[in-house]
């Protein structure tokens, strides 16, 4: 071997090595990129689970969870379903919440399907910073004078965004009663009159002491209920009580009265 | 760099925190049907008005994909020391910067309600906006590297 074979030799295993370290190297560095992706994807999964977890199981509006009520219906209640049932379901509602509007079909739906062995009771409860809320129950209580309260509180529900946003509500409101048929004169003097201003006053005191924070509120035989995810979940609730308290209150199911 | 290293950690740690509220918003979205009306809260009205889905898909769920592309951009760049990620980090946030103001226009002047997650939303967006355009005036100059070990 010369001296020119020595050094080549030499410098083969010398990039030979430099190649080693430098494969090391990069596979050291896909290993590190791997190691950060990976630990992120497990991460981030594990935040999006535990916010699952915990919205679906803790998350109940606050304050909320030791309210009660009387298990009764009021003479001056508007009343679908059957009034004589065992089982009460009671909603304190405001007409320009958009939730409210969300489970009004569902409520409709519920008492058309259960109605024969449940009461729906629907109670005032406008919230303060909407601001048609108290002149939207009052046009309800107005044509509920004549007969027709759940007919508005459902014109009212159903158009709920195109009335929203407007400034002023009383031509709205008096096209519904027109599309009702009511006596418009006295339809107007209703929406006016003191009673009925004071009427949606008091049912605002009355939820402020029951301790009411959101709507809509449903109690189910005067418990608090929290607010189902869906029509299943609600139908669900419901089905479950009247089974409840069938065996222990054969209470003679009368035909469906409504109050009107 | 040690300036743009920097950059890019805040701008890692605000599309962290965007992403968390986003998602917030996106499982509440999913999980409940419908947030109640609250005497405290202008959410319930923010987040069921006709402008909190966009062909049905919740903005919220976009807004959390959007917070997560620029995560894992940065996140990119961060680990490979490369300095044009974090550029084109920083040129996909505009997007979520526009969007965000035009949310807030619509929660001041269209709505009338104010969601404070959705504002929330709205300040790390911008936030990200500018210290990406930072990131971008400040790498103009420099080159493209930022982690401090290895390349040079």
């Amino acid at each position: 071997m010369n001296t020119q074979e020595i050094y080549n030799q030499e410098k083969l295993a010398r990039e030979q090595e430099h190649m080693t370290r430098e494969r090391k190297a990069k596979t050291k560095a896909v290993g590190r990129q791997v190691a950060i992706w990976g630990s992120i994807v497990i991460v981030l999964g594990l935040i999006v689970w535990g916010m699952v977890f915990l919205v679906a199981h803790y998350e109940s509006p606050s304050n909320a969870a030791a309210i009660s009520i009387e298990n009764s219906i009021a003479a001056d209640d508007w009343v679908r379903g059957n009034r004589d049932a065992s089982v009460i379901l009671t909603e304190y509602s405001d007409l320009q919440c958009p939730a409210c509007g969300y489970y009004s079909p569902i409520v409709n739906e519920l008492v058309d399907e259960l109605g024969d062995n449940m009461a729906f009771v629907y109670r005032h409860f406008p919230l303060p910073m909407h601001v048609h809320a108290k002149e939207m129950a009052v046009a309800a209580e107005a044509a509920g004078k004549q007969g027709k309260f759940f007919e508005m509180h459902d014109i009212i529900f159903n158009t709920q965004n195109e009335w929203s946003n407007k400034s002023n509500v009383r031509e709205t409101v008096m096209e519904f009663a027109k599309t009702l048929g009511l006596n418009l004169a006295t339809f107007e003097k209703d929406l006016d009159s003191k009673e009925l201003a004071e009427k949606i006053n008091a049912a605002v005191t009355e939820g402020n002491r029951i301790g009411i924070s959101y709507t809509p509120s449903f109690f189910l035989n005067g418990e608090l209920l929290p607010n189902p995810a869906s029509y299943e979940a609600f139908k669900a609730e419901i089905v479950e009580k009247i089974a409840a308290t069938k065996g222990v209150n054969q209470s003679s199911a009368s035909s469906s009265n409504e109050k009107n | 760099m040690k300036k743009i290293r920097v950059l890019s950690i805040t701008f890692l740690i605000l599309s962290f925190v965007g992403f968390l509220d986003a998602a917030f918003l996106t499982v509440e979205h999913f999980l409940k049907a419908i947030p109640p009306c609250a005497i405290v809260s202008g959410c319930s009205t923010v987040l069921t008005s006709q402008w909190s889905t966009v062909f049905g898909i919740p903005v919220s769920l976009l807004g959390a994909i959007d917070y997560l592309i620029l995560f894992g951009l940065t996140v990119a760049a961060l680990s490979t020391g490369n300095v044009k990620l974090q550029r084109l980090a920083a040129k996909v946030s505009v997007v979520g910067f526009l969007a965000s103001a035009w949310l807030v226009y619509l929660q001041f002047f269209v709505i009338h309600e104010i969601c404070l997650y959705c504002m929330v939303s709205a300040i790390i967006s911008t936030a990200i906006f500018a210290v990406g355009i930072s990131c971008i005036i400040m790498s103009k100059n420099t080159a493209a590297v930022i982690s401090p070990e290895e390349q040079g």
